[in-house]
């Protein structure tokens, strides 16, 4: 029979293989804009029971994401807008009531004109959606209102301001589409934040970083693998012994 | 099998398809009037294999959970309507359009495009024809007893007759713009075909509501930065080889694996 260490060693295989996975998508996001890192850790779950505990198991677990800027990179393009500092671009899901959040700035115009994300959401302003008329010229203050300028005239007209919030990090979550939300709740919105035109935010994966995680999630699956194998030797050694035949 | 083998495919297909893009984008950075095209990287859906509160054994309650994406994938590309620098060629025929719209030109099938490559000729009648034989909206007929065409900035087609100076009207150039230029799609040769996110073609002069300006005897070059695009190109390759090593990592994982028991 086998030892139970056997399976506290199967806990910790098991969760060097889940923080892989962590860190595999943090690694094929890493030119993602506006992506942030999700952040895991390990977590210790001992057993209790009657007698001395003696068995800690281990489990995988994603506490919340780094929500340090990316760098900022300059694309030319005037529906690219990247926020300087903390803060979140609000959008809203087709069919959805509620808001969700990104830092992912590169906008474009739908069919009606109105300002939108790359994955279909809709930008929303301070006071509702950013309408762009055809043809115009968008220009985008620091303070994050949105103007748009018909070329040859000189009249420049306010055509929303974008709705940036800044709630408290540690109540923002990530939907399972990647945009981030604040459960139960909306964030309010930042007079403060200051916006960058013609510019997106890159992803704030360090590769080096990941690259390093990877090494020590190899080598702690390894490890664990090692322990295993110790305790089916073990159990090898045991049955033998026992063995009538020999 | 591993979650992160499969996500670290997914990186690589997408890593490869910005690679694509890229190289389409080096290949046409002498082509009249092209617009460079960029790969936007969207992370795919988050699985929740433990949400926050969860119960892991009889005593134990989880203070955090665990969510794993899936990866990433290039979800849509994004033409970059920057206007390219405008070349002077000399040729009466090679009009480039400063600021936004679209020549509008017929299909041999019939249908309406529309394109921002100038480079015009006649063609055997005498109408206003692209390089692939399209007919020009507005372009009319330049008869070949013509000594000199003339088209102005509002896109005014004119033509003087041997012994005269007097202007004769030929045609008025038809200019269309569309309330999401970004999504329409692309025929080749660098023509476009508006699609239901493009929004209708909204014609006008040239010069007027916002349309830009027609320049004779010049040609819109493609605005493609070749060393924005080779400095791209390095960072897709990189990021290409970093999910490969997260493939290497996942399966000695499983090697170890195999050679248990």
């Amino acid at each position: 029979m086998l030892n139970h260490f056997a399976y506290t060693s199967m806990t910790g295989a098991k969760a060097a293989t889940d923080q892989l996975s962590v860190t595999s998508n943090n690694l094929a996001n890493a030119q993602t804009s506006g992506f942030k890192e999700a952040v895991s850790s390990y977590r210790a779950v001992p057993i209790q029971s009657d007698q001395a505990d003696t068995r800690v198991f281990a489990i995988e677990t994603t506490p919340g994401s780094n929500f340090t800027s990316g760098a900022i990179q300059t694309t030319g393009n005037p529906l690219d807008i990247a926020i300087k500092g903390s803060g979140f671009f609000s959008v809203r899901r087709q069919g959805d009531p509620g808001e969700a959040y990104t830092r992912a700035g590169n906008f474009f115009v739908d069919n009606t004109g109105v300002l939108k994300t790359g994955n279909n959401t809709t930008v929303l302003g301070v006071g509702g959606p950013i309408n762009i008329p055809t043809g115009a010229r968008v220009q985008v203050a620091e303070d994050g209102s949105v103007y748009t300028q018909i070329p040859g005239s000189t009249f420049l007209n306010q055509a929303g301001k974008l709705k940036i919030v800044n709630p408290p990090s540690a109540s923002v979550t990530r939907a399972p589409d990647g945009l981030f939300e604040v459960p139960g709740g909306q964030g309010t919105v930042d007079p403060t934040a200051r916006v960058v035109q013609g510019a997106v935010e890159l992803s704030n994966v360090n590769p080096s970083q990941s690259m390093v995680e990877m090494i020590s999630q190899s080598r702690l699956f390894d490890l664990n693998i090692k322990t295993l194998q110790s305790a089916d030797q073990n159990a090898r050694t045991a049955s033998q012994l026992l063995s009538l035949s020999r | 099998m591993l979650r992160s083998l499969w996500i670290a495919k997914t990186g690589m297909d997408a890593q490869q398809t910005s690679i694509d893009i890229i190289s389409n984008n080096l290949a046409n950075s002498s082509t009249t009037a092209f617009k460079k095209v960029q790969p936007i990287f969207q992370d795919l859906l988050y699985t929740t294999v433990r949400a926050p509160g969860a119960a892991t054994n009889a005593q134990n309650l989880l203070p955090t959970g665990l969510q794993i994406g899936a990866g990433s994938a290039v979800t849509t590309t994004e033409r970059a309507n920057i206007q390219g620098s405008l070349l002077q060629t000399g040729n009466a025929f090679d009009v480039g359009i400063q600021g936004n719209g679209y020549f509008q030109i017929q299909l041999s099938d019939g249908t309406l495009a529309y394109t921002r490559n100038g480079a015009f000729s006649k063609n055997a009648t005498g109408q206003l024809v692209t390089a692939e034989g399209n007919t020009v909206s507005g372009g009319g007929v330049i008869p070949s007893t013509a000594t000199g065409v003339f088209i102005n900035s509002a896109g005014l087609v004119q033509y003087t007759q041997q012994g005269s100076t007097a202007l004769i009207q030929a045609g008025q150039l038809v200019m269309a713009n569309f309330a999401n230029e970004a999504g329409m799609s692309a025929l080749g040769n660098g023509n476009f075909s508006p699609t239901p996110s493009s929004g209708t073609a909204q014609t006008q002069t040239a010069g007027t509501n916002g349309m830009g300006t027609i320049n004779q005897y010049y040609l819109e070059q493609s605005n493609v930065n070749v060393s924005e695009e080779l400095v791209k190109l390095i960072s897709a390759q990189r990021g290409f080889e970093i999910n490969t090593r997260a493939v290497t990592a996942s399966d000695q994982m499983l090697q170890k694996l195999a050679q248990l028991g």
